[in-house]
């Protein structure tokens, strides 16, 4: 279901986009040279003569991520309400029950952890930021720095990103378990688990982005096999982006049960 | 004593040596005004001293009873003067703590003499504006006149503070890029030469968005420098001393050129190769080295383009100077026998910054080191010809584009960029080329500088062709040379060539459209309006040569059809147009217009169909400012669309589930 969603609203963007270039441009002998990839000079000759409606567009798509996003933070309850309660079979009352009973809760969450990955990230740039003192050749010596700087500052940032993505994480799962009614509750509650089982919690979350990162590589090496040039080798690459994109939506939900599964084995092992 | 002497000499010998190898056999130019400088670098304080002989030869049958100079650097000894308040794509903010230190780059000159040793009078003029607080130009009042075809000789003594980091010249740190440093005499141009309905110097201000005008001669210059230093300049060191403690002094000889220009940094790596009998001389930090070959090899490669193209370079060395990163401020630019090429060290191979800008400044050489035109008044003449040379050079030896990033599938031509540039700009009709550079006020200088021009440049060729085109380069170059030639002088040569290889009429498209490219602001855009295949019908009924009624008779009757394109002008360049019309049996027609009118179109009455039409099918007309609307088709075989949507939907895809991370 998040696949068709995702798809469908990529769908919608794409058809707009289609209808438009086609109504402005589609007689052009020169769309063949899309065939190839990118076009320097369609783009540029595109962009001066019919650019103002592809920037509609593109508010357009900006508008349309959002509801995508909305509509994500919606189906998360659900999701995670399904990977408490397990039933043996998939059950759309209980899915739906709880995507309706935790949307505000989840958005909250969302909201709250979007500022604090916000945060993060400024902190990383502002760091960055010093270290190649603005990147300005008056106060450089070279311009080394502002290469090298990234090398150690992006490994760092990823750890300490992915704690708090992890807690994110975990802090959904507590809501849903614990279905405090004051997300603060389930935010502080789930920050405690995550310090208190940092080897497990965090080793599983690296190991889920490890994962990812593979899957990425494996797209990245498959997309260079083949070269574009005819209807078939575009409905090709087609089906291989399709099976990468579920794919990550996989690993998300696969990394989001595995921590739901170790959320509630630690908590069972507590209790007994 | 004799013993020190020989070691000295043993020490000196292989420089005079090699310094003798490489002086020219004989003058390529004029050398209408010659150079002596002593210069003393005080790498503490920021200051030069120097004294300078300057022999100027009169070119004309004119008395001369004054001698304008640049002095450059008085661009920032304050904030009034027209480089600091004049508009420009040139960043030109004066650090809060250079104002409140009082740092402001100046130069003073102490004394002026003539050659029987009479103090001469000199003072501030201001040849382009009122504005008495620009001190860019300094006339020195004549004892004695300077009579026709005679010469004069003056001594000349000043102190420079070098400025910190300015545009294309200063120091920063222990990086000395000396440019436009010395009192630089300006251009006497004879009755009759260029623009001049009488004699007169050519000596404009400092702008901020123009660059040079210098005349040819000679330079000896010795440079005094603490001995840690590593130099470079303009020419070649013939002889290198000691001169005090922890000092040296080098000398260098530029023969022919138009400016002299030299860098030193303690840094500098240096690298030395020959080419064909050319010195390169590659000054480049240890940071950079990984980007040594990309510089040397986009080096020979110019040579031989323009070997094989106009001539080869005839000066004994190149030096190729990639300032430090906190050197930046010396930007790429390109003086007699010397250029800057900055580079990163982490520039991906697929981003060909390096190889353009070596190339770019190295084809500078040509055109305004050796074809030296006016860089204040014709802007376009040195930075649109280099432009276009750089295009043919990077898409000839770098095929995969000087853009070519494999993952996103871009790859991108210089020339295509350079005419895309010109495309976006904010208004391309904001002035013409004919314009002087300092009168482009409001904005789109550069891309009318470089990409009008050389797209026009290119799209001259597009009309002549590759090989007249060719011809008309190589005329202009080989009558110009070491002269300083206008854009009139261009013209005359397309005139003249066209005319010779192609006939009367081709001549008068091409002077036609060189007119409207250099003295019009207006664009140039050709489109399909239509195509129309209507089906004729059978005639039935009743008609004057047959009594009887004619009534349908499908098996005798063919469709026939009456099929129409309808042409576009839509903007003011008017250029002659190639059509290519193609049938929906595959058959093909080349038809000609001539662009004048609005309007146009070509009628067919036929059994097939019109499919599509082209206008400019083998892309010769780049100055056309939209090639989507150049073509039409009756139906897109093609799948680039598809390719297109698909594209976008996997890439919204992948955002979407990248920002799904966040929920």
């Amino acid at each position: 279901m998040l696949y068709g969603i995702l798809f469908s609203v990529a769908l919608i963007m794409a058809y707009t986009f289609h209808h438009y270039i086609d109504d402005r441009i589609g007689n052009s002998l020169m769309i063949g040279k899309m065939i190839s990839g990118f076009n320097y000079t369609l783009y540029t000759d595109f962009m001066n003569h019919y650019g103002v409606g592809a920037n509609i567009l593109f508010n357009q798509n900006v508008f349309l991520i959002l509801i995508y996003l909305v509509i994500s933070v919606f189906l998360m309850g659900g999701i995670l309400g399904t990977y408490r309660h397990h039933p043996e079979k998939y059950e759309s009352e209980l899915f739906w029950s709880k995507a309706g009973s935790f949307f505000g809760r989840m958005l909250r969450v969302t909201l709250f952890f979007g500022f604090i990955h916000a945060l993060i990230f400024f902190i990383f740039w502002q760091v960055y930021f010093m270290v190649i003192q603005g990147g300005s050749p008056y106060n450089l010596e070279n311009e080394g720095i502002i290469f090298s700087a990234p090398k150690f500052i992006i490994p760092i940032y990823i750890l300490v990103a992915s704690f708090f993505f992890m807690w994110h994480d975990y802090a959904k799962i507590s809501l849903i378990h614990q279905e405090h009614k004051w997300v603060f509750r389930s935010i502080l509650n789930s920050l405690k688990f995550v310090l208190k089982n940092i080897g497990k919690t965090w080793g599983l979350y690296l190991l889920n982005v490890i994962l990812i990162g593979l899957l990425f590589l494996v797209n990245y090496f498959i997309g260079n096999l083949f070269e574009i040039s005819n209807t078939a080798t575009i409905f090709l690459s087609f089906l291989c982006t399709q099976i990468f994109v579920i794919l990550r939506l996989g690993f998300r939900l696969i990394n989001l049960s595995s921590a739901n599964a170790l959320f509630t084995t630690i908590n069972k092992v507590k209790k007994t | 004593m004799k013993i020190g002497m020989l070691v000295i000499w043993l020490c000196i010998l292989p420089f005079l040596l090699g310094a003798e190898k490489k002086r020219l056999d004989e003058p390529l130019s004029s050398r209408t005004c010659n150079y002596v400088i002593d210069v003393y670098l005080d790498t503490e304080n920021k200051k030069v001293k120097g004294k300078q002989t300057v022999v100027f030869s009169n070119p004309s049958g004119d008395t001369i009873r004054t001698m304008p100079f640049h002095l450059y650097y008085n661009a920032f000894k304050n904030n009034k003067s027209i480089f600091n308040t004049g508009h420009s794509r040139i960043p030109r903010e004066i650090p809060d703590e250079e104002i409140e230190q009082g740092i402001w780059g100046k130069m003073q000159v102490l004394e002026v003499k003539d050659a029987e040793g009479r103090s001469l009078d000199f003072g501030y003029i201001q040849p382009d504006t009122d504005n008495k607080h620009d001190h860019t130009v300094l006339e020195v009042r004549l004892e004695e006149p300077i009579l026709p075809y005679d010469s004069c000789r003056l001594e000349m003594e000043w102190i420079s503070n070098i400025p910190k980091a300015k545009a294309r010249t200063g120091y920063n740190r222990e990086f000395f890029f000396m440019v436009q440093w010395y009192p630089k005499l300006g251009v006497y141009e004879p009755a009759g030469s260029r623009f001049a309905e009488k004699g007169q110097w050519n000596c404009h201000q400092y702008h901020p968005n123009t660059e040079y005008f210098g005349e040819f001669g000679v330079y000896e210059v010795t440079i005094d420098l603490p001995e840690k230093f590593k130099t470079g300049a303009s020419g070649f060191p013939i002889k290198e001393t000691e001169s005090g403690k922890d000092r040296k002094k080098i000398t260098y000889l530029a023969e022919d050129v138009i400016d002299f220009a030299w860098t030193a940094h303690p840094g500098f790596i240096e690298i030395i190769e020959e080419w064909n009998g050319i010195e390169i001389k590659l000054l480049i930090m240890p940071e950079h080295i990984c980007n040594k070959e990309r510089f040397l090899k986009a080096a020979k490669n110019t040579f031989e383009f323009f070997e094989q193209y106009l001539e080869k370079y005839p000066y004994p060395t190149l030096t190729i100077v990639s300032p430090p990163f906190h050197g930046l401020f010396s930007g790429a630019m390109e003086y007699p026998t010397l250029i800057t090429s900055p580079t990163l060290c982490d520039l991906p191979a697929g981003i060909k910054t390096t190889e353009t800008l070596t190339i770019h400044e190295l084809t500078h050489q040509y055109f305004m080191q050796m074809v030296a035109t006016n860089e204040q008044e014709e802007p376009w003449m040195d930075e649109g010809f280099t432009s276009f040379f750089e295009a043919k050079i990077l898409d000839k030896y770098y095929p995969e584009g000087v853009v070519d990033l494999d993952y996103f599938d871009i790859k991108v031509g210089s020339a295509e960029l350079r005419r895309g540039r010109f495309m976006s700009t904010y208004n391309p009709k904001v002035n013409p080329l004919s314009d002087f550079g300092f009168n482009f006020k409001h904005g789109s200088s550069g891309d009318i500088f470089y990409g009008k021009a050389a797209t026009g440049l290119m799209t001259l060729e597009g009309l002549v062709g590759e090989e007249v085109m060719q011809e008309i380069m190589k005329t202009y170059f080989h009558r110009w040379k070491f002269k300083h030639p206008c854009r009139n002088d261009f013209l005359e040569i397309v005139d003249e060539v066209v005319g010779k290889e192609l006939g009367q009429e081709k001549k008068e498209i091409a002077n036609d459209f060189m007119k409207q490219l250099i003295y019009g602001t207006e664009v140039c855009d050709y489109s399909v309006a239509s195509i129309t295949n209507f089906l004729i019908p059978e005639p039935l009924g009743y008609f004057e040569d047959d009594e009887d009624c004619k009534f349908p008779n499908e098996e005798q009757w063919e469709n026939e059809y009456l099929s129409k394109v309808i042409l576009f002008r839509n903007e003011g360049i008017t250029v002659p147009q190639e059509i290519r019309i193609v049938f929906d049996d595959g058959s093909e027609k080349l038809e000609y217009w001539d662009g004048k009118k609005r309007s146009y179109e070509f009628v067919y009455r036929g059994q097939h169909k019109i499919e599509c039409a082209e206008i400019d099918p083998g892309l010769k007309i780049p100055l056309d400012k939209n090639q989507i609307n150049n073509s039409r088709t009756i139906k897109q075989k093609n799948n680039g669309l598809l390719r297109a949507t698909v594209s976008l939907l996997t890439w919204m895809e992948s955002i979407m589930a990248g920002l799904g991370t966040l929920i």
